[in-house]
């Protein structure tokens, strides 16, 4: 019965959004509101939501009949990691990939306001019907199991253990599908030829949206590592986490890029084709870790998914390359970004910046796969390679940061000098920091520069921000002042966001040290500089799972490191115990406990500033919330206002 | 054409293009041609001269390896279930072969002393000569990845086959024919 | 530092502040190239291990380095790796040690000849492009930037119907193309339609539809799905050969066998269970195994 609902709702989504792409097609040739895209759209949400609610009501029920529910159920499994398995595999998370694009058709098709926001319809509309039907013909999610096995192995280990299974995923996907909307819109740009203040206004806010979304479901992704896979690592350059991370670096130039032409109308076409590019990439993803292509080279051909997918991303790829040569002419009027010192230029290096940088990761990603599949020959691409591209980007990044705020969009030779006296205070705290930093540890050049820069970005910002409260704009009227300032100031947090996470990682990967070593019981041991006790050795056995904890006292604070053992998928997976504090972290891996509980083998890291990179992460997402575009459109009054240029230096603050 | 002309710096950037596509398009044939990068495919080892094999045996001796004989180097541990099955069959292989000239040593890697003893005792195979690994370092030395490996040394010194996991009876026999 | 006088620095405030900047300035700059230029190269033994570590693959893992995995030969080779730097070797002659014993592939670094020479190249050619790219946009388009896009400025002409066609039908075409390429013909593509795309993962999940294809699958895994599945006579059945037979994986045969005669509340299972729990004492479900006998 179960399964009869979900197949009928997957159906109704496929035909629904099929029909919307056809009709919102129809639409945007003619010009004309077509309702029938709206009801579509709808009819395609209930659908894939339908779809999903029927496949979770058959995990709940533990309806052992259904495929999915067979190989991912468990009747151990407790409830929350049982409505989490959905996304814990392959088939039932390509539904709710499905079920995020509907939801973001429902809400683009929700009116119809002129041709650029048809075509972006029928373009999402298309991308959803090309996904619902992929999930329709090759997932099989709802087939018949006969006989019905009485229990399942549960979902992978990995993903039961930590409370993050239940948010990462849905926001990593909201994220990058959501990236399909701004990818909509630079079609519907393309064709109508509206790539002006139109095209801006419209991709700025959904943009902003899956920019946030994306931003937050990387941070959850790499907390989610660090605190499941015991290693004592969060980002480990591994295809999968690539293919997040490339479309976020596209979107982030996508953000600055729509800054700059706002202010000067210059690359328009540029703004469209990161957009482009940031949803394939995204796409791009979802080929390389959903078919199979990473894990196993062989499987490529083998899989049904893994030629469609690449069919779909080469088509939207030769599409938009096919729209942009044949009107690229006419698309880009003869703006200037502004002198290399100006604010335009800064972003303009940034954007640079951020799209080399996502080149270099896709071809380290791509490469191995294509040298393996074409000659069957291994390219070893690994942290080491990846760290030596990301951090000279990373700095130049950082570097750009602080001078692009400085800069003004038209410079002149008296804003110049300004500029450098304004960093005069924060280049000094800069190098103390450096000195500071120095003096403690030996960390390597890199550190040190991430430091330094990190910490003028910081105290530039922090300085700028004093500045204008004293200033008599916000002296006058703070609640107006910090009105016309949130989105600059929104910027700066997340400026400063970024730096902190810089400082995080910098300061986890340059001054970490690891050791191991067995405890005996009562006794206490000194590793990695942490002394040690081990207080006793528990097993126990629950949910399907064999635990064994290892009761520890470190610095005198006590936790376990637990070992468990899910015989039902015969595999052992370490949970560490980690002790947080600013400074650093305590990180306990339990890698064997003698079966009398006399000893116990323990890694232990010290992790210094990891807790950084989370606060930065959670900064980050709040500047990108408090950036976004709340009002749908301003008031010309306010348009008017806001185009005002600024003034030039911010007045002194009170007299001498 | 007049659409393309439109384009700025055209030709600067087909050039440029165009030059860095050669290099990576005649990288990618020189490499397809099975050129630099083929030596990497086969097992680095093979060809090479054996590294050294020196510690202390099981029974306390100290010992080092010479070249001079066909030698079997086979790596194992009392904790590793396959070797259970290898160790007896290596130890008869020993036994047989030791008049035709080929030697046998072996590595107990990442093991205890006494746990080594008393399987050896178990699986009845004491006569075997067992160099032990306590940190797994003469396996690593080795380029052995995993526990057990077997490698086959010829008369002057060269690594001549290498095996990982079980080998069998028959082709211990086959590499001890082919390099005595 | 009073930060509220600083903007006073702008107007050229009195000359002082400017001078005790300066001077914090030089002084600070003096200290760090100190601080930098001694202490050089007095990494502890730890972190150079560390670090080689991190630079080399565990050979039995996927995707972990040596640094991070607790696997018995990356713990070797941490070992190896500390004892070579303790006897003076420099970080790289440790390296090319195991590479020469490994391969390149041990090395997380691609290669600098190859297809890995490309991506060795690819970033300065990146980083000459970021350069190159600012300053042809802004020497091109030097000047006054542009006003603030308003209204309809900005915008182009749609794009005629018939253009618009040719793309649809080149992406179209692209679509279709494509995958039939890969595939190697329609016809493939029919049945490749069926096959599952997770592939990997569905040999070790314990479904039961494994069991219709007995013939490729792995007897262990299917017998151990038949025994999740509530059917362990049928799993004694396919078992029994693979356990009392030779083979790489008869620990894990052997335990489906006994807990397959457990379920069928057959006396043997016991001593089956034993048999496990005596010849494979490492193995990780032998804890679990002993309680279960205890148990009775």
């Amino acid at each position: 019965m179960t399964s009869a609902t979900g197949l009928f709702f997957l159906a109704l989504a496929c035909c629904a959004s099929l029909s919307t792409a056809v009709v919102g097609g129809w639409a945007a040739v003619t010009g004309r509101a077509e309702p029938l895209t709206r009801w579509g759209a709808r009819a395609a949400l209930v659908g894939t939501a339908g779809a999903v609610a029927a496949l979770e009501w058959a995990l709940v029920s533990h309806d052992f009949s259904v495929r999915f529910v067979a190989e991912n159920g468990s009747r151990s499994t407790p409830l929350y990691y049982t409505i989490t398995s959905l996304w814990s595999a392959h088939d039932g998370s390509l539904l709710l990939w499905c079920l995020v694009i509907a939801a973001y058709l429902a809400v683009l098709a929700r009116r119809h306001d002129g041709p650029l926001r048809a075509w972006a319809v029928c373009v999402v509309a298309g991308a959803t019907a090309f996904f619902c039907c992929l999930a329709f013909t090759t997932g099989g999610v709802f087939d018949r199991v006969d006989p019905v096995p009485h229990d399942g192995p549960g979902p992978t280990p990995l993903l039961q253990s930590n409370p993050a299974m239940g948010i990462h995923p849905p926001l990593l996907y909201l994220g990058l599908v959501g990236l399909v909307v701004p990818f909509g819109y630079a079609v519907g740009g393309l064709v109508t030829g509206r790539v002006g203040r139109g095209w801006l206004d419209a991709v700025a806010g959904p943009l902003r949206f899956a920019w946030v979304a994306l931003t937050a479901g990387i941070v959850l992704g790499a907390w989610w590592s660090y605190a499941v896979l015991g290693w004592g690592g969060y980002w480990s350059w591994d295809p999968v986490e690539n293919s997040s991370l490339m479309p976020w670096l596209l979107a982030t130039a996508l953000l600055h890029g729509i800054m700059v032409q706002r202010r000067t109308g210059a690359l328009p076409v540029w703004n469209l084709s990161l957009a482009v590019g940031a949803y394939v990439l995204a796409a791009t993803g979802v080929l390389l870790t959903r078919s199979g292509v990473v894990a196993s080279v062989h499987s490529f051909a083998d899989s049904g998914i893994g030629p469609v997918l690449l069919g779909f991303v080469v088509a939207l790829v030769v599409g938009v390359v096919a729209l942009v040569v044949l009107r690229v002419g006419r698309l880009a009027p003869p703006h200037a970004v502004g002198a290399p010192a100006s604010r335009g230029g800064a972003l303009l290096t940034g954007n640079l910046v951020l799209v080399a940088l996502c080149a270099t990761v896709l071809l380290g990603t791509v490469l191995p796969v294509l040298a393996e599949a074409l000659r069957g020959d291994q390219v070893s691409v690994g942290p080491p390679y990846y760290d030596r591209v990301a951090v000279p980007a990373v700095l130049v990044l950082l570097l750009l940061m602080v001078v692009a705020p400085l800069l003004r969009w038209r410079p002149g030779r008296e804003e110049a000098r300004s500029g450098v006296r304004r960093l005069a205070v924060p280049l000094v705290i800069a190098l103390l920091v450096v000195v500071a930093v120095r003096l403690t540890g030996h960390g390597g050049v890199a550190a040190l520069l991430v430091f330094g820069l990190a910490g003028l970005l910081v105290a530039s910002a922090l300085l700028e921000t004093w500045r204008e409260l004293r200033g008599p704009a916000a002296r006058r009227s703070p609640r107006a002042w910090l009105r016309r300032r949130r989105r600059p100031l929104a910027g700066r947090l997340a400026h400063v966001a970024f730096a902190v996470i810089a400082v995080g990682v910098a300061g986890s990967s340059a001054y970490s040290s690891v050791g191991e070593a067995t405890i005996h019981h009562g006794r206490t041991t000194t590793v990695a500089g942490v002394a040690v006790r081990l207080d006793g050795v528990d097993r126990s056995s629950d949910d399907g799972a064999m635990q064994t904890r290892a009761r520890l006292v470190i610095d005198g604070r006590t936790t376990t490191a637990a070992l468990r053992y899910f015989s039902a998928r015969e595999t052992t997976v370490a949970a560490p115990a980690i002790l947080s504090a600013l400074g650093g972290d305590r990180y306990v891996t339990l890698l064997a406990a003698q079966q009398s509980g006399r000893t116990a083998t323990v890694r232990l890291a010290v992790n210094p500033m990891v807790s950084w990179i989370w606060a930065g992460g959670a900064l980050l997402v709040l500047g990108g919330v408090l950036g976004m575009p709340w009002r749908r459109r301003r008031t010309a009054e306010e348009r008017d206002h806001a185009l005002t240029p600024e003034p030039a230096v911010p007045e002194p603050a009170g007299a001498p | 054409m007049t659409l393309l002309r439109r384009i700025p710096h055209l030709k600067l950037l087909v050039g440029l293009v165009g030059v860095v596509a050669l290099i990576v398009v005649a990288d990618l044939l020189g490499a397809l041609r099975g050129g630099a990068a083929d030596e990497d495919r086969t097992d680095p080892l093979l060809g090479r001269d054996a590294p050294v094999l020196t510690g202390t045996t099981l029974a306390g001796r100290p010992y080092r390896w010479h070249a001079g004989r066909v030698t079997v180097v086979n790596v194992w541990a009392s904790w590793c279930g396959p070797c259970r099955d290898e160790v007896p069959l290596i130890a008869r292989f020993a036994r047989r072969w030791a008049s035709r000239g080929v030697q046998v040593v072996t590595v107990d890697s990442r093991d205890g002393v006494s746990t080594a003893r008393e399987f050896l005792a178990d699986v009845g195979a004491t006569s075997l000569l067992a160099v032990h690994d306590p940190k797994g370092r003469l396996a690593v030395s080795w380029g052995a990845t995993g526990i057990p490996e077997t490698f086959v040394v010829d008369r002057r010194g060269v690594i001549r086959a290498h095996r990982i996991g079980e080998v069998d009876t028959s082709w211990l026999t086959e590499e001890a024919d082919r390099w005595t | 530092m009073d930060l509220a006088r600083v903007p006073r620095l702008r107007r050229g405030g009195p000359w002082i502040r400017r001078l005790l900047i300066g001077a914090a300035a030089l002084v600070a700059l003096a200290v760090l190239a100190v601080a930098l230029l001694s202490g050089h190269g007095t990494r502890s033994l730890d972190d150079r291990t560390q670090d080689v570590a991190g630079r080399l693959r565990c050979p039995t893992c996927v995707a972990e380095s040596a640094a991070d995995s607790t696997s018995p030969v990356a713990e070797s080779m941490r070992s190896e790796i500390r004892r070579q730097l303790a006897a003076g070797r420099s970080d790289d002659q440790v390296v090319a040690w195991f590479r020469t014993r490994y391969g390149s592939d041990i090395v997380l670094e691609p290669q600098r000849h190859g297809l890995g020479w490309v991506l060795w190249v690819a970033p300065p050619v990146a980083g000459v492009a970021v350069v190159g790219g600012c300053v042809l946009l802004v020497r091109r388009r030097r000047g006054r930037p542009g006003q603030p896009v308003t209204g309809q400025a900005g915008d182009a002409p749609p794009l005629p119907a018939a253009r618009l066609a040719v793309a649809l039908t080149v992406a179209v075409g692209a679509a279709v193309a494509v995958p039939l390429l890969v595939l190697g013909g329609p016809d493939d593509g029919a049945s490749a339609g069926r096959s599952d795309a997770a592939a990997p993962t569905a040999s070790s999940s314990a479904s039961p539809s494994a069991s219709r294809s007995a013939s490729s699958d792995d007897p262990v895994t299917v017998a151990f799905a038949l025994l999740r599945a509530g059917n362990p006579a049928a799993a004694e059945k396919l078992i029994r050969p693979v356990a009392t037979g030779s083979g790489a994986d008869r620990p894990l045969a052997l335990l489906v066998l006994g807990l397959a005669q457990r379920a069928n509340g057959e006396i043997t299972a016991t001593h089956t269970l034993r048999t496990f729990v005596h010849r494979y004492p490492d193995h990780p479900a032998t804890a679990e195994v002993r309680r279960l006998l205890a148990a009775g």
